[in-house]
């Protein structure tokens, strides 16, 4: 084929897609986007499971994973009633996050590396603009953190997963064998979390729990505090640096979810 | 059947992995067609997988028209067997892809996918109508 009959085409194409890009980054093609996903987000919500095969069912392990989830949901509750105000607490049974601000969403995609091997890099979500969704809005399953709102379509949205490399929040990790506490920032790292900017003279172990601190804007969006994000599984300290780090392990399967919460309020 | 192939490959890239599948099998059709339509295919199913991966559209339909220009422009100039060829752009093109969009363990990804595009290729494509470039008109 001839260069001269490519290079038109290429050109024009190449105009036309500029034009778009042009458009989309000035948010000119949401009404095209959102109707083009009104038709095509039921399809993937259909084509989603059939492809997602899930890990080969071992029960055992799955109620291991439960059972861990549950023990850290009962650590976490049970520092929260020695800490505060245990007859408050006891009269109000406050539960968190309060369900009325949950909104449930379906994950119509997860594109991970290789699907079920490696993690996805983000969530679909089939909840959006028309249901209240927001960006920053935190995503959770249950009280374990799963990701932040990064857009927002009419009808979907688009979740950062906490795993993300450019994912980072501020956190703190609780020991609960004996109160110790300290203040960092976690960050995605792929697969894993880590937990940075811990000074040395603060302990850290493996088995801590890393909890959000909280970072709620005037618009209410962010993440709230005390949400699980996971389990120290080993430490990096050097004395010649200035802050010691942790690799941090999600009690979540990310390439397993159809299903999370968005904190709506 | 190419269309709609393609289209179950768009819906599965947004959906459960990072392999640009749909640029691998748009590579394959345009070494093995040497047709201009591979262009507007491109251009198409860009628009498709930004809409529906949430990113800024138009951006991959410009890097698939590109990369699918110069892989029809250049065919000729090379003097081996179109298979090679293939899996020359194949790694090369997923490679800058998965740069391109700060997507996780872009050699792996090249490498990946052109095991895939070698397989798709021998087996889907006939061994007779695998067109040596300088045998074409």
């Amino acid at each position: 084929m001839r260069k001269k009959k490519i290079l038109p085409v290429l050109i024009f194409l190449a105009v036309i897609c500029a034009f778009i890009v042009a458009l989309s980054t000035l948010g000119k093609l949401s009404f095209a986007e959102n109707s083009v996903l009104s038709i095509l987000a039921p399809i993937q919500r259909v084509v989603m499971p059939i492809f997602n095969i899930k890990k080969s069912g071992d029960s055992s392990l799955d109620e291991l994973k439960k059972e861990n989830e549950g023990l850290l949901k009962k650590l976490k509750d049970s520092a929260f009633l020695e800490s505060e105000n245990k007859a408050l607490r006891d009269q109000f049974e406050i539960s968190y996050p309060s369900s009325h601000t949950l909104l449930p969403a379906k994950v119509i995609g997860a594109p991970g590396f290789l699907p079920n091997i490696s993690e996805p890099s983000y969530l679909v979500l089939d909840k959006g603009e028309k249901d209240g969704v927001k960006e920053g809005q935190a995503v959770v399953l249950r009280e374990n953190l799963v990701g932040r709102i990064a857009l927002v379509r009419g009808g979907v949205s688009k979740a950062q997963l906490i795993t993300d490399r450019s994912s980072f929040f501020t956190a703190r990790s609780v020991s609960y064998s004996d109160g110790r506490e300290s203040s960092g920032v976690a960050r995605g790292e792929g697969v894993f979390l880590s937990y940075g900017n811990v000074l040395l003279s603060e302990v850290l172990k493996p088995g801590d729990v890393i909890l959000t601190k909280g970072d709620i804007s005037e618009e209410g969006t962010g993440f709230p505090p005390n949400l699980i994000v996971g389990k120290i599984v080993s430490i990096d300290k050097k004395p010649s640096d200035l802050f010691q780090k942790a690799k941090v392990e999600s009690p979540i399967d990310f390439s397993d979810l159809d299903q999370v919460f968005i904190i709506i309020n | 059947m190419f269309v709609i192939i393609l289209a179950l490959t768009i819906l599965l890239e947004a959906s459960l992995t990072t392999i640009p599948l749909t640029l691998v099998l748009l590579l394959i059709y345009a070494v093995y067609k040497n047709d201009l339509n591979v262009l507007f295919l491109g251009f198409f199913s860009g628009l498709f997988l930004d809409i529906l991966r949430l990113e800024t559209v138009g951006i991959t339909s410009l890097y698939f028209v590109i990369f699918l220009s110069l892989v029809l422009m250049y065919k000729r100039k090379f003097e081996t067997e179109s298979v090679y060829y293939l899996l020359f752009f194949c790694f090369l093109g997923v490679l800058l892809f998965s740069f391109l969009n700060g997507l996780g363990n872009p050699i792996a990804q090249a490498i990946l996918s052109t095991a895939l595009a070698l397989l798709i290729y021998k087996t889907f494509v006939p061994a007779k109508e695998r067109i040596l470039p300088w045998q074409q008109k």
